[in-house]
């Protein structure tokens, strides 16, 4: 069994992305995913329209911009994702304590995205560094609320593995593109219980994260972890 | 599920591939490269384990020197190619002819100076006149360019001034679309899939913009993963005849190799 962690639907037309339902599950299936974990491209970048994502192999998250109404947000949902690299947050403020208040109220995951392209080809508002020092001195006082980092790049994991290894984290792979076999290396420092399957969809090939998955020199333990064990935990199915 | 074939061994040929003078890593790649009985084309952009955007005359030498070694140490694998600086004049071509008949079997270029200028001239030149392909780093970035560096209209130039010499574009140009589009009337101009994220769309407007006759498999390796820069080619939504072009027939034709010799 495969989850995707990192799958988006919907229309951003400025980076020529329009995907909607049936053309997502088309690309699961090519790819050999089972389910994925899904938001609105559009709700989070703007300027494009949304699709509808019910469907029972798939798994919505909320997308959370710093002026959504945290209010306004209905519960049934297993997680949320925010944008930091592209929206301004900012980990110090009330807007990220009232985020985290209610994540831990409703039991959500909270999807932290770095990157969703090459930052020189879609540029970032706050560099993923920094991003990630405010993410990690805040997550100091948040130990309850599960966090999963997407989007983060080798160089960038193994510089923060303290934070990585925590209980409450885990980070999503399809960004891991250098050097050779990085989900080995990572599984070795920080342990395959932390990693999950994300293929970045519709930006990149969902099947090459498949094919590298596959073929990497992870163990069948260590692969079933990656590929769906540590996400039907994490999202108590 | 699409197939992993036919990205398979023995069916591929990386066409960019960088020896990083790092034994580690270096040995990792090759590693990889027996286990999937993959040749490839490999070139050393610094002697002493980093890479050297504007090198000196010594360290150009050096860093093809361990090239040579490796072809020597790997035959039928390591295909080498010559690591010049164009502003370097006549000791660079001095340093090509070396290398050439020494059995390398192209030219790379970096980011010493954009292929338009008048300084890279004379590198394609000697290129037409040995008959090896140029390999060129090319890539349009959103923010400021590094010093030196190319991007897909550099390259048409330089393709347009020298219709008869043969270059590879690498990394479609990093900005795909930009650099198909550039390139797609250069009859002379090769591309490579190598060093760039999986952009999904990126291999089938290559191959819709050029032909599939024209754009080469490569990675970028060991600096890349060459496990989900090799999963493109499978993952695009081409023929499987066009697949096998890219992965390894394109090469083996642009380099003169028979299959039966790897």
């Amino acid at each position: 069994m495969i989850i995707d962690f990192n799958a988006h639907a919907g229309a951003w037309p400025e980076q020529h992305i329009s995907v909607d339902k049936d053309r997502l599950l088309r690309l699961m299936d090519e790819s050999g995913i089972d389910m994925a974990v899904v938001s609105n491209i559009g709700e989070a970048m703007g300027g494009g329209s949304g699709t509808d994502l019910k469907h029972e192999r798939l798994i919505p998250f909320h997308t959370v911009r710093p002026d959504t109404d945290l209010k306004a947000l209905n519960g049934h949902v297993k997680g949320i994702r925010i944008y930091p690299t592209y929206h301004a947050w900012g980990f110090s403020g009330s807007r990220w304590a009232n985020l985290l208040e209610r994540a831990e109220g409703e039991g959500w995951i909270v999807q932290v995205y770095l990157r969703l392209r090459d930052p020189r080809a879609l540029l970032q508002q706050v560099a993923s560094a920094d991003v990630m020092q405010s993410l990690g001195d805040a997550i100091e006082s948040s130990c309850y609320v599960r966090l999963v980092i997407t989007g983060m790049n080798f160089f960038e994991a193994e510089s923060y593995l303290p934070l990585l290894r925590r209980k409450n984290v885990w980070f999503e792979i399809s960004h891991l593109q250098h050097p050779m076999a990085p989900l080995d290396k990572l599984a070795r420092k920080i342990g395959s219980s932390r990693m999950l399957f994300g293929t970045n969809m519709p930006f990149f090939y969902p099947f090459v994260t498949t094919f590298r998955t596959m073929h990497s020199g992870l163990s069948q333990e260590e692969m079933n972890r990656i590929l769906s064990g540590n996400a039907l935990s994490l999202l108590d199915m | 599920m699409k197939s992993s074939l036919p990205a398979e061994p023995g069916k591929i040929f990386d066409i960019h591939v960088h020896l990083l003078a790092q034994p580690e890593a270096d040995a990792e790649f090759l590693q990889f490269a027996h286990e999937w009985r993959m040749p490839f084309a490999i070139s050393c952009l610094g002697p002493d384990g980093s890479m050297i955007p504007n090198p000196t005359v010594d360290e150009v030498r050096r860093a093809n020197d361990k090239v040579l070694g490796l072809m020597e140490q790997e035959p039928g694998m390591a295909y080498g190619f010559c690591y010049a600086n164009p502003l370097h004049g006549q000791q660079a071509l001095d340093e090509i002819r070396r290398c050439i008949s020494g059995g390398m079997v192209g030219i790379k270029l970096w980011i010493a100076c954009p292929c338009s200028r008048e300084e890279a001239f004379s590198i394609f030149e000697e290129s037409i006149a040995l008959g090896v392909p140029v390999l060129q780093h090319a890539w349009k970035r959103i923010d400021k360019p590094l010093p030196g560096e190319s991007v897909a209209s550099d390259v048409a130039a330089a393709a347009k001034k020298y219709p008869d010499a043969r270059i590879i574009m690498a990394h479609l140009g990093f900005n795909w679309r930009m650099g198909m589009d550039a390139i797609k009337d250069c009859p002379n101009v090769w591309t490579d899939t190598s060093g760039i994220d999986p952009e999904m769309g990126s291999v089938e407007y290559a191959v819709q913009m050029l032909g599939a006759d024209r754009v080469l498999y490569g990675s970028d390796a060991p600096g890349r993963d060459t496990l989900a820069q090799l999963g493109k080619i499978p993952a695009a939504e081409i023929s499987h005849k066009d697949k096998e072009k890219i992965l390894h027939q394109n090469a083996e034709k642009l380099l003169n190799i028979a299959e039966a010799e790897q």
